[in-house]
């Protein structure tokens, strides 16, 4: 708990990566990430007042490569949207084209953002057994979906900025 | 500014302009500026930072050129400062304006009275919301009810009525979620899905077990993202329209011991409050949007503003460049154009090809600059002419013979020529600039001109001899101490007055007769000495007879002492009488001497003939002839010449009688030799000269210069008569003279050079010469 309460405190500007594995399964290969974050007073208004906010997690693996440039295995983003709806009074969130849960409090809408589901981030194809790739793994807040005036204001207004560090681990592939 | 640099300006510019039209459009939401919104807005502002730079570079250029005072650029910073300050002050103005206005107005937009409106009119759909959802729970209570204790089959009648009285569906589920019975309207329609989608979840089971049950509002979510996940909620139209529906779930009221079962409720929203909240949902979710985004929308107004201004300022600063630059650059012509010809380049200079004022002032300026030109080359020409015209005048002045000597109102020497140096004997460096009195020989010189100018004065004066502008005046003048010739130099000098017109001056011509007078005392001498031989040769024969008398008759009478001595005095007596005959004769045919008769002559056979008299055909001979062959022959007597040659070559010999015994031996050359020669007319002539050199002591140089006069001699018993006897005769032959010591000093030659050859000897030398 008191663990807990440090990681939340140190993420009270950002987004903090706790967990980042990724597991080998015979659809292909998943990532298994919990992300640790709190809304500021101002977002929360915001999504509060029936503005959706989105999330993106983006994940890159590279091979290096001695002789070349390094290999980019995968590449891929999943933005996961959270919204409020104002009239029913409970929050929706939901991989963005794909079917969207709905919670009656913020704590759990945000618990489904911060522990989201596996996800296939690779088919068996793209990584080579016995390979050790460079992994990138980031999560924001993704801007790309705010109207332009506060994508603007985002520009300069750490209010709207939430995101993580770059996370950079390797993995072996199985 | 150079080309680059203008042409980017205006590339810049137009960019800046597009940008900043895109910019304004991208206010407005359209999608696809809305996604390049960011890189438009980066791309502007690389634009400007471009501009800036070159804005900067521009500035730094003129202020470098202004700095170092480089022509043009004061012009150029003060167009360039106006016309900035034209563009830029009006931008100011009108960003001001928007920017307060800007700031203002979004802020107005946004007022706490709609906002409370908007929560109220929220509040108030839920609150419908909510009572529609407790008028459903009540009835699915009241169902539940009804249901308690019945069987599936009952069930399904009475959920069948349910549906009919107006309920969307009504389902009734064991506790593990097992359909048990159901009815529905799209059932009964035939369309949708079936009724799985709409059964409840465990959790919304696990809910409804508890007080309460479990009742929810529907369907309101999906608005932005139709296709997959929407499916459950678009198999009624009037549901996709509105999105919204409500569910209940309760557990029916069995008896205990029964498993329990549950009952779900859903109905859709009537349409009018669906619509209607929905409407008030969106707008309020607008608001609230926009409300957050209102600090964003000021800073992007603002920040386009900033831009804009920006662009603007540096678009008015590069228009100034070019506009300035542009203005400035025929001023810049024209004064670069007079600076040349100040400083004499009267090229053309390029013209300005506009019509305007400035374009007629660089067209003038050119024709100004071509008048300038053709005066200058005619000035050019005149001062050529004048200079040649000098030159030559010069050129007569300082080869003319007379010395000429300009002297200026101070009677200080303002010009000579080199006559004048010569005649004088004075360096050129000694007379300029200097009074003549303070030159150093030229005293007497000085001061016999003065007193001439001064007489001349007087003369004027008095009135006086008003037709003669000069005077004219014999001048001796003392050889220089220093000079072994101590014989004065006798001058002609004619004075006159420069006009006062040319600048009052003086100016002296004179010519050095030293040898006009020296020809005139050898006519004297000659008629002295014809008359002294007449008076004295008369009265020698009485003397010498009466002397023969008094011996004949008086020497038997005497003693034989007295007759010794009688006969010595009379013996003198004859004897001296006999010398002062043949001196007489010698003044005689000096004075007397016959003319010449002239004939064709061999000058090298008559040498030839006397010197068989005088050489020994051995090495003790002294005298060698260099006799030219083919030497043309010349008119002249030859008697007389022959006597020209004994005389020359007596003279010749005596001078070596003279020399010490330890000198070189003594040499005697006799040279002929033809002389070619350009005469005044231009055609060529050909003389004959005869020179006789010897290696004796040569002349004294007090006899030099006066060595054809009579009775001039360095010799002891010498009459003096033999050089003039020569310069008569070869004048007689109309030759030339001249007597001089040899150059290495030691000896003296004697040259004679004859001017008339014999017709056919003068032709037969142009034959050869041909």
């Amino acid at each position: 708990m008191l663990v807990l309460a440090c990681v939340t405190a140190q993420a009270a500007d950002g987004i903090d990566i706790t967990r980042n594995t990724i597991e080998s399964t015979e659809a292909g290969y998943r990532l298994d990430a919990v992300y640790a974050f709190d809304l500021n007073v101002g977002l929360q208004q915001a999504l509060q007042g029936g503005m959706p906010l989105y999330f993106t997690t983006e994940i890159e693996m590279t091979r290096p490569r001695w002789y070349w440039a390094d290999d980019r295995a995968v590449f891929t983003r999943r933005t996961v949207r959270l919204d409020y709806d104002v009239l029913a009074r409970v929050y929706h969130v939901g991989v963005v084209g794909s079917v969207q849960q709905t919670f009656d409090t913020l704590d759990e809408a945000l618990l489904a953002v911060k522990r989201q589901g596996r996800w296939l981030i690779a088919s068996r194809g793209d990584l080579k057994p016995g390979e050790s790739y460079n992994v990138t793994l980031r999560m924001f807040m993704d801007r790309e979906y705010l109207r332009k005036p506060l994508q603007i204001d985002a520009l300069n207004n750490s209010e709207w900025r939430l995101t993580s560090h770059k996370k950079t681990f390797t993995y072996r592939a199985e | 500014m150079t080309k680059v640099l203008r042409y980017a300006l205006v590339v810049g510019s137009a960019i800046a302009l597009i940008l900043l039209f895109l910019l304004a459009s991208a206010s407005d939401n359209s999608s696809f500026l809305d996604r390049y919104f960011s890189v438009l807005l980066g791309v502007t502002v690389t634009v400007a930072a471009v501009m800036l730079l070159l804005v900067i570079v521009n500035l730094a250029r003129l202020y470098s050129r202004y700095k170092a005072g480089r022509f043009g650029s004061r012009l150029m910073a003060r167009l360039v400062l106006l016309f900035a300050g034209i563009g830029i002050l009006p931008g100011l103005v009108i960003f001001m304006v928007s920017v307060m206005f800007v700031s203002h107005s979004i802020e107005s937009w946004f007022d706490v009275k709609i906002e409370a409106a908007l929560d109220s009119g929220l509040k108030l759909g839920q609150a419908a919301v909510d009572e529609a959802l407790s008028d459903l729970g009540a009835s699915a209570t009241t169902i539940a009810t009804t249901l308690a204790g019945q069987g599936d089959e009952g069930a399904r009648i009475v959920l069948a009525r349910t549906v009919d009285d107006g309920m969307q569906s009504a389902m009734l589920l064991s506790a593990d979620g097992k359909l048990l019975a159901t009815a529905g309207e799209e059932r009964r329609a035939g369309i949708g899905p079936g009724p799985d989608s709409d059964l409840p979840t465990a959790q919304m089971l696990k809910q409804a077990a508890m007080p309460g049950g479990y009742a929810r509002t529907e369907g309101a979510s999906g608005r932005d993202f139709h296709g997959n996940g929407g499916a459950g909620e678009e198999h009624n139209g009037l549901d996709a329209a509105t999105g919204l529906r409500l569910r209940v779930v309760v557990i029916v009221p069995d008896p205990p011991g029964v498993a329990p079962r549950y009952l779900q409720l859903m109905q859709g929203v009537p349409v009018n409050l669906a619509s209607n909240a929905e409407v008030l949902s969106t707008a309020y979710t607008e608001y609230r949007e926009r409300s957050e985004s209102r600090t964003g929308l000021r800073k992007m107004y603002i920040g386009s503003l900033i831009l804009t201004l920006l662009l603007a300022i540096f678009g008015a600063i590069g228009g100034a460049f070019l506009i300035a630059s542009n203005l400035a650059q025929p001023l810049l012509v024209l004064a670069e154009g007079t600076r040349a010809v100040a400083e004499g380049d009267l090229s053309p200079r390029p013209i300005v090809e506009t019509n305007d004022e400035l374009g007629t002032l660089t067209q003038s300026f050119n024709a100004m600059t071509g008048q300038l030109f053709e005066a200058r080359s005619a000035v050019e020409r005149n001062r050529a002419a004048l200079e040649s015209a000098k030159a030559h005048l010069e050129s007569v002045l300082a080869n003319m013979s007379a010395g000429v000597i300009v002297l200026d109102a101070d009677g200080l020497v303002v010009n000579s020529n080199d006559a004048a140096h010569r005649i004088l004997q004075v360096g050129i460096a000694a007379l300029a600039g200097r009074p003549l009195v303070a030159i150093e020989g030229l005293e007497a010189f000085a001061g016999a001109v003065t007193r001439a100018f001064s007489a001349q004065s007087a003369q004027s004066a008095a009135g006086r001899r008003r037709d003669r502008s000069y005077w004219q005046q014999q001048i001796e003048i003392p050889r220089r101490p220093g000079t072994e010739d101590d014989h004065d130099i006798t001058l002609l000098a004619r004075g006159s007055r420069l006009p006062v017109g040319v600048g009052s001056g003086f100016i002296v011509v004179f010519d050095d007769i030293s040898d006009v007078i020296s020809a005139q005392r050898s006519v004297a001498w000659g008629e002295v000495a014809r008359r002294l031989a007449h008076e004295i040769k008369n009265p020698l024969t009485p003397i010498q007879l009466s002397a023969e008398r008094m011996q004949m008759k008086l020497a038997d009478r005497l003693d034989p002492q007295g007759a010794e001595l009688l006969r010595k005095g009379t013996d003198t007596i004859v004897n001296q009488v006999d010398a002062m005959k043949r001196m007489v004769d010698d003044f005689r045919d000096y004075a007397k001497a016959p003319p010449a008769v002239l004939s064709p002559l061999d000058l090298n056979d008559l040498i030839e003939q006397i010197l068989n008299l005088y050489l020994a055909e051995d090495d003790s001979d002294v005298i060698h002839a260099v006799l030219a062959p083919n030497l043309p022959k010349v008119m002249g007597d030859p008697t007389q010449l022959r006597q020209v040659i004994h005389n020359l070559l007596q003279n010749a010999q005596d001078a070596l009688a003279d020399r010490p015994p330890q000198d070189a031996e003594a040499r005697v050359d006799v040279v002929t030799e033809a002389i070619h020669y350009v005469g005044a007319d231009g055609g060529t002539g050909t003389a004959v000269r005869l020179a006789i050199v010897d290696n004796g002591p040569g002349f004294a140089p007090k006899i030099l210069s006066r060595a054809f006069e009579p009775y001039v001699t360095s010799k002891v018993r010498g009459t003096g008569l033999g050089l003039p006897m020569v310069k008569k005769i070869v004048d007689e032959h109309g030759g030339r003279i001249e007597v001089a010591n040899r150059s290495d000093g030691s000896g003296a030659s004697v040259s004679i050079l004859l001017l008339k050859l014999a017709p056919e000897a003068n032709l037969a030398a142009n034959l050869e010469d041909a």
